[in-house]
């Protein structure tokens, strides 16, 4: 008789505690703390000039050339280790100088790491497969994809150059310079960038993109008016380096 | 008896032939499928597609008493022959006036980004506002398109069912005919097929019995078209799509009489750039360029072959025009051909869910 009175208050208390607990209010995950909204920008330059699309820039050799499209995708952008985007596209026409932006970063650091272009893990995957809002999806890639070749486009500069020395503006060479394929996928990038309050929960960083270094790398200049033209094809290789090289050693901090 | 019984018989008839429809809101959601091919397409939220929009989308893409004088509608100058686009030149509306620029073809235009040939509609459903008062057009001021519309029972039926309003407006007008046009989905061509083979992608059985008829001058052609020192078109067509979305000024004058884009942005960088259509159904949809200026695709051929003009605005992409074209000889045109005609999808434009309803 004890027993069964010990064995039935046991099983009351067990119910009650386990009611106890399942009617508990589900404890909700407090964000992080420092969880905060974190832009990163693009500013093309020409020298100490902000650069815009369609304005003329003279280079040292007297060249006249403007800018008609910029656009680059990266991969593994960090700050401080952290994933900051994932495979952000840049388009200068289309979102002026907005790299990416991420709602909800843990911000601990400023330094910044990325590889100019798509690594070869995800270079090669349908770009028909990605998310609606992936920048990869073929919708939101548009141009940067190239179907024939079943990857994206690593960087791309477009506009149009002046070489006729007269006193008029002809703009009468094209030039394109389209870098894709996994040979010429960046090596991996690292500056140390200047995060500032954009809100007192929204920050930003900026990076300078100097045309002019582009141009006139100290190391390995781009002759513009010979060196029009590449889509990192077969015979290409020389330039297709060149403006892979300069494209990465013109990025800096503001 | 039996005359009250054949009385009663017919009160009964009347009685129920009298009862007014029991029309239901009751939308049921319509099953949009996407080739294993294509990107998944967005569907703005405010406007999801339904069996009852697709249907009453399809009424009015057809029916003429959206323009002044009821003899126009949408399907007049977007014929399903033509991969609804106009065969003419210019389309005529209403009291034969002409506009300047070729109806663009209706190809999968739930991945389009923006509309018509210089862009200035950015969705779909705002695009299928202008035609109805656009005098050239059909002419009609939206009030009275609507009036027409509410005094018709089977307009404010279908209207109910596909969106449960009893008043009729220009917007839901604009939604339904919007969701008619996401449904026209053209991915069945030659080409199709062509594209998954290079991209790896699983056949069908019936994919493969086409991949047999696709011929070495159109594997060859298409390697010409991609090829960036053959003819060099895939900069600016390629993909499921068969386009990029951007505005180009692909070297038709040297001066531009339409400035296209730059028309709307007043930005004179955007001067004689218009839309990069698709060129999906190429075959079916001459005249070409926005103005119609080329009857044959042999004349497009020639065009980009040897006869592009220099301008400011010309895009970089086209990449030999400071010597006039690509150059292309005359087999090589033949093979650029036999590939352009893989673009043309036969099941889209014979499509009986894309035609009128009543015939």
């Amino acid at each position: 008789m004890r027993n069964k009175l010990y064995s039935g208050s046991a099983l009351l208390v067990s119910i009650s505690v386990l009611c106890l607990f399942s009617c508990k209010k589900p404890v909700e995950e407090t964000p992080a703390e420092n969880l905060t909204p974190m832009t990163g920008e693009v500013h093309p330059y020409f020298g100490t000039d902000e650069l815009g699309l369609d304005q003329v820039y003279t280079l040292s050799d007297g060249t006249k050339f403007k800018v008609t499209d910029m656009k680059f995708y990266s991969s593994n952008v960090l700050l401080q280790n952290k994933t900051v985007a994932s495979y952000p596209l840049f388009d200068f026409r289309q979102r002026g100088t907005l790299w990416f932006n991420n709602p909800d970063f843990e911000f601990s650091g400023s330094t910044l790491n990325f590889n100019v272009g798509v690594d070869q893990d995800v270079n090669h995957d349908d770009p028909t497969a990605f998310s609606n809002d992936s920048w990869l999806n073929i919708m939101n890639s548009n141009d940067m994809y190239w179907s024939w070749s079943q990857g994206f486009i690593f960087l791309m500069i477009e506009g149009k150059a002046d070489t006729i020395p007269d006193a008029t503006d002809n703009f009468d060479l094209s030039f394109s310079y389209h870098i894709g394929t996994d040979t010429y996928y960046g090596d991996q990038l690292q500056l140390n960038v200047n995060p500032s309050n954009v809100s007192e929960n929204h920050k930003q960083f900026k990076l300078k993109f100097d045309f002019k270094n582009f141009f006139e790398n100290l190391n390995h200049p781009i002759d513009l008016p010979t060196e029009y033209i590449t889509h990192a094809g077969s015979g290409q290789n020389a330039l297709s380096i060149k403006v892979k090289q300069n494209f990465q050693e013109a990025f800096s901090a503001l | 008896m039996n005359r009250l019984l054949f009385g009663s018989f017919v009160v009964l008839v009347f009685f129920l032939g009298c009862v007014k429809e029991n029309v239901k809101y009751n939308p049921t959601p319509y099953q949009l499928e996407i080739p294993s091919h294509f990107p998944d397409m967005p569907i703005p939220e405010d406007n999801p597609m339904t069996e009852e929009g697709v249907l009453l989308g399809r009424m009015l893409f057809y029916d003429k008493i959206l323009s002044l004088d009821n003899t126009i509608s949408c399907g007049s100058c977007h014929a399903p022959d033509a991969s609804f686009s106009d065969p003419n030149q210019f389309s005529e509306g209403v009291n034969g006036t002409l506009g300047n620029r070729n109806s663009m073809a209706l190809v999968n235009l739930g991945w389009q980004k923006f509309f018509f040939w210089d862009g200035r509609s950015a969705t779909l459903e705002e695009q299928i506002l202008q035609p109805v008062e656009n005098p050239v057009e059909m002419h009609l001021q939206w009030s009275e398109a609507i009036s027409r519309l509410q005094s018709k029972l089977e307009y404010r039926n279908q209207f109910y069912r596909a969106f449960g309003i009893t008043e009729i407006d220009k917007e839901h007008v604009a939604k339904a005919i919007a969701q008619f046009l996401r449904t026209m989905i053209s991915a069945t061509s030659k080409y199709d097929v062509m594209y998954k083979v290079i991209n790896g992608m699983q056949l069908t059985a019936q994919e493969q019995v086409i991949e047999n008829t696709i011929t070495n001058e159109e594997w060859a052609g298409y390697d010409l078209f991609k090829s960036l020192t053959g003819a060099d078109c895939a900069h600016c067509h390629n993909g499921t799509l068969m386009q990029v979305q951007k505005y180009s000024n692909n070297g038709l004058d040297a001066t531009f009489s339409d400035l296209g884009r730059g028309g709307v942005t007043g930005n004179p960088n955007d001067n004689g750039k218009f839309k990069v259509p698709t060129i999906r159904n190429i075959g079916f949809t001459a005249p070409y360029m926005h103005d119609g200026r080329f009857q044959t695709l042999d004349d497009v051929i020639d065009h980009y072959s040897t006869g592009i003009h220099q301008s400011s605005t010309i895009d970089p992409l086209i990449e030999y025009a400071f010597q006039g074209g690509v150059q292309l000889d005359q087999n090589q045109r033949n093979l650029l051909k036999a590939f352009l005609l893989t673009l043309n999808d036969t099941n889209f434009v014979t499509n009986p869910k894309f035609k009128p309803l009543n015939p």
